[in-house]
């Protein structure tokens, strides 16, 4: 018997439903979790994705890409790689697979309470398959990343990092409960669909892949390229529902929803694809800055798919294209400095080299950043290694979790964006972060700060208490990846001279 | 005496730091423990006779560098800026 073809039956599924008789639609689809929006099922039964695929399709696609990925890997000697690679390349791969890899494994748990959850059938249909994709990359890169273990006990934390108090994880989970999992259905899937995955996934698993070609990690970049493939077709869940909101005059509720989740998840792809764009890639290799990223496929993108939903741009628009040319190249520093409270091996990326084309690519850098690196670079020429490790913690902003930073230098400009709220100061590192805490306080007003808790003695004393609380041993404390010989090209520099 | 945690805007720096002093220590006594912290680290170090003075982030005026920081009325956590006036 011949089967139907997919288009034959496929827009039966979209008012595939039914109706409850043991229990009420809303012990069903308790609103909080569901549509807490009031909107009519039949507005949610006209809920359409672009693209369209059947299980059967699914699971073989799948399977070629993943006999792409895992064949490139297997085909290629990886153990001489990771040995024979630069510090720099170390530093990027535990910095993308270490706090990546559990981000998507959860996201699991996000897209399996849309599928549960959602009210529109077509919806649910998507949210299947998303629950699929992103199993498959928290299992594929916690894989990836596991080949290298025997190298560098960092790698370890692909799987362990979740479970500890890092103040990078808080920062990275406290970003991602937000938007992904302590939502309903609905504003889950704007948030994480529409806003994270649509306006900042290319820049993780596109822009990098391009620099891991280029740099020769041929398994790295065809890991992300097939990771990416599955991102476009689940990112499609946010645009439909964001019709359906605005048609049924929920335009308000959506706008915020999308400026919230995409400033929040910025500030981590700043951190993460900033410094390893723009610092961690070995500068032959690198295709594009960060700001050329953004600026040529993230920003005007993001403006287009907004607009085209009925949704205007961000009222902070312009402080994040000022954001793109900052606030990495001064997390960089810090994570720099501060590197044993890091479980890789940060690099500093800062030869007289790499400074002329920071100098290239963000005008002015040397006046700024650059200052701050002159002190580290003499500190480290005349054998004063100590100063390289501060004694003073940075500020940790209440909302994003990374230190409050602004402009070094001759260009010195920076604010705590402070507010004090039922008897307790909360610090912030722009005036979004604080935007996003007054629309709701009860909802943020517990959480503590790794500086909160070193304050109010959650961090037990003692030289070793902060690292035992944020589960490093002594070996998983980070150490500068080139034990500071990268100054050697400072030391050129001036012999020439 | 007591230890007492101030958010630091330190000239030149390329964000806020923790800085602990002690609540018996003036206002200068305090300039001259964050200078050691942060100048010399973060940023070059300017002569050491130069002169700095602290201020309440959004303030104008200078706190008094002969005040005890208890009774500077400076809160826990303040967010302030050490600065040169020369």
């Amino acid at each position: 018997m011949a089967l139907r073809q997919m288009h034959e039956w496929y827009d039966l599924t979209h008012e595939t439903n039914w109706t409850p008789r043991y229990v009420t639609e809303e012990e069903l689809f308790p609103p909080h979790l569901s549509d807490p929006f009031g909107i009519d099922i039949k507005a949610w039964e006209s809920f359409d994705e672009p693209y369209k695929i059947s299980y059967r399709d699914y699971v073989q696609s799948q399977r070629n890409k993943d006999v792409g990925a895992y064949s490139v890997k297997n085909a290629l000697s990886r153990a001489n790689f990771f040995r024979n690679t630069s510090p720099h390349w170390k530093a990027l791969l535990a910095l993308h697979f270490t706090p990546v890899s559990f981000a998507e494994f959860h996201s699991a748990s996000a897209f399996a309470r849309m599928t549960r959850f959602g009210r529109a059938p077509g919806m649910r249909n998507m949210a299947t398959f998303g629950t699929l994709d992103e199993v498959r990359h928290g299992q594929i890169q916690m894989y990836f990343a596991y080949e290298f273990i025997q190298q560098d006990r960092a790698f370890d934390w692909a799987h362990k990092s979740p479970k500890t108090e890092n103040w990078v994880i808080i920062s990275l989970r406290h970003a991602l409960d937000d938007v992904e999992h302590t939502r309903d259905a609905v504003s889950a899937a704007i948030g994480t669909n529409f806003a994270f995955e649509q306006g900042f996934t290319n820049l993780q698993f596109v822009g990098l892949s391009a620099d891991a070609a280029k740099f020769g990690d041929h398994t790295f970049a065809t890991m992300l390229q097939s990771i990416q493939s599955d991102e476009a077709r689940h990112a499609q869940i946010g645009t439909p529902l964001i019709r359906i909101m605005v048609e049924n005059g929920r335009t308000e509720e959506a706008q915020q929803i999308v400026d919230i989740a995409f400033w929040r998840i910025w500030k981590q792809f700043s951190a993460l694809s900033g410094i390893s764009m723009d610092y961690y890639t070995p500068l032959e290799h690198r295709e594009h800055s960060l700001k050329e990223f953004m600026n040529e496929w993230v920003a005007g993108q993001y403006i287009r798919n907004l607009e085209a939903c009925g949704l205007k741009r961000p009222w902070y628009w312009d402080m994040f294209l000022r954001d793109i040319e900052t606030f990495h190249h001064a997390q960089q520093i810090g994570i720099y400095l501060y590197r044993a409270t890091e479980w890789w091996r940060p690099i500093a990326g800062v030869s007289p080299a790499e400074r002329d084309w920071l100098e290239e690519k963000y005008p002015g850098w040397n006046d700024t950043y650059g200052k701050c690196w002159d002190m580290v670079v003499d500190n480290i020429r005349n054998g004063r290694i100590e100063k390289t490790t501060p004694e003073a913690p940075p500020l940790i902003c209440n909302m994003c979790g990374l230190e409050v930073t602004g402009v070094a230098g001759n260009q010195w400009s920076t604010k705590d964006h402070y507010l004090d709220y039922e008897g307790r100061r909360y610090h912030f590192c722009s005036e979004v972060d604080k935007w996003i805490f007054e629309l709701e306080p009860d909802r943020y007003k517990g959480h503590k700060s790794i500086i909160d808790r070193l304050l109010d003695g959650t961090v037990p004393p003692g030289p070793d208490g902060l690292y035992e609380y944020m589960g490093q041993s002594p070996s998983e404390r980070g150490v500068c990846g080139y034990n500071f010989n990268w100054i050697d090209g400072y030391e050129s520099l001036q012999a020439a001279e | 005496m007591a230890d007492f945690a101030l958010a630091v805007n330190f000239e030149g720096d390329y964000g806020f730091k923790v800085c602990f002093v002690d609540d018996e220590d003036t206002v200068a006594e305090a300039i001259k423990k964050i200078r050691g912290q942060i100048a010399g680290v973060f940023i070059k170090p300017l002569p050491a006779e130069t002169p700095f003075e602290l201020r309440i982030q959004g303030e104008k005026l200078p706190i008094s560098p002969k005040l005890m920081v208890r009774d500077s009325g400076l809160i826990f956590m303040e967010s302030v800026e050490v600065y040169s006036t020369s």
